[in-house]
């Protein structure tokens, strides 16, 4: 499986969200990603990814679009 | 009879001596494997949970890191984490004791006694809870104080540091429950430990005084009090403190 896929998969797992949707998501943008729907969020990525994120990372990440672009910190190209 | 902790998973923080050391045996008698941390590498230690790792027939690692030092915990937890194992059981018992009133407190103590009795133990849950959410099961205890329950006077930083611990353990249970994950506090009284050993014979006497039972409780006293949070008999219960201090704390 190829990251984009991956990386949308988590998503559209933990928001049970379609992937249309996926581009203009943001933090707090629906009710699912809130703070506990967060947690859950970066749980599975660092999991799928393999990665231990930097709590500012964490905080930095606001949205669908800004993920890809932290995970690039983690040597994840998205 | 299967054991309580047969195959469970656990991280337990100063496992070394004292309240640890009879953490560790108690959970590894039943059945649970360990991730036992501590600051100084020791071969008595070593040896101590090799021993214990053969008579009760599990796992147990030992683990290095200083809880004054940010990298060395991350490094030490990722050590753990790489693992890929489930965690099921953190239980974080390290800490410093320093007595004291604030004009006779300097900051470093302060800063000192609030790294290793609270920022550490925040940390080590921020990066084991993020396991266990994946998990969407977990279990914390944080080991805590009396004297994060009370006030005499003369523990400003040990007891607020402990205090604190507590607060955060109570508001983590509410952040974790969605997960699974169950967060409560064994906060033990006078206990039979080298860190009584900081208390003068005038003040060991004020302090058993004021305690029911009039005695200083166990290391295995306290450790009974953690296998039990530890296992499935206390799924029900979270944001918990257990107070186990032989009947000193009026609530």
């Amino acid at each position: 499986m190829n990251n984009l896929k991956k990386y949308n998969e988590i998503f559209m797992k933990v928001f049970s969200v379609e992937e249309k949707a996926l581009e203009e998501l943001e933090y707090q943008g629906i009710d699912e990603w809130d703070s506990v729907g967060h947690m859950e969020l970066i749980a599975e990525l660092e999991d799928g990814f393999d990665i231990m994120m930097d709590t500012d990372d964490i905080i930095d990440f606001s949205s669908y679009k800004k993920g890809i672009e932290l995970l690039k910190k983690y040597e994840v190209e998205v | 009879m299967e054991k309580e902790l047969q195959g469970r998973n656990v991280i337990l923080t100063g496992g070394r001596k004292g309240i640890g050391r009879q953490i560790a045996g108690r959970l590894a008698e039943q059945g649970a494997n360990l991730w036992v941390c501590s600051h100084e590498k020791d071969i008595h230690f070593e040896e101590d949970m090799h021993e214990l790792s053969q008579r009760c027939g599990v796992n147990i690692e030992t683990i290095y890191f200083n809880l004054l030092d940010v990298n060395d915990i991350k490094k030490g937890i990722k050590r753990i984490l790489s693992s890929k194992l489930p965690v099921d059981i953190l239980i974080n018992n390290a800490g410093v004791a320093y007595g004291g009133v604030l004009a006779m407190q300097s900051m470093k103590m302060f800063h000192e006694t609030f790294e290793v009795n609270f920022f550490g133990p925040m940390l080590i849950m921020q990066l084991v809870s993020k396991i266990m959410i994946k998990q969407k099961r977990g279990n914390i205890i944080n080991i805590s104080s009396v004297s994060g329950c009370e006030n005499y006077g003369g523990n400003i930083s040990y007891g607020s540091s402990k205090a604190a611990l507590i607060w955060a353990s109570k508001e983590l249970s509410k952040e974790l429950a969605p997960f699974g994950i169950r967060v409560n506090v064994v906060s033990p009284g006078t206990t039979r430990t080298d860190m009584e050993k900081n208390r003068t014979e005038k003040q060991m006497e004020a302090v058993l005084e004021r305690t029911a039972l009039r005695r200083m409780a166990e290391p295995d006293e306290i450790a009974e009090a953690v296998l039990f949070l530890a296992g499935d008999r206390a799924s029900y219960i979270t944001g918990h403190n257990l107070i186990v201090d032989g009947g000193r704390v009026n609530y």
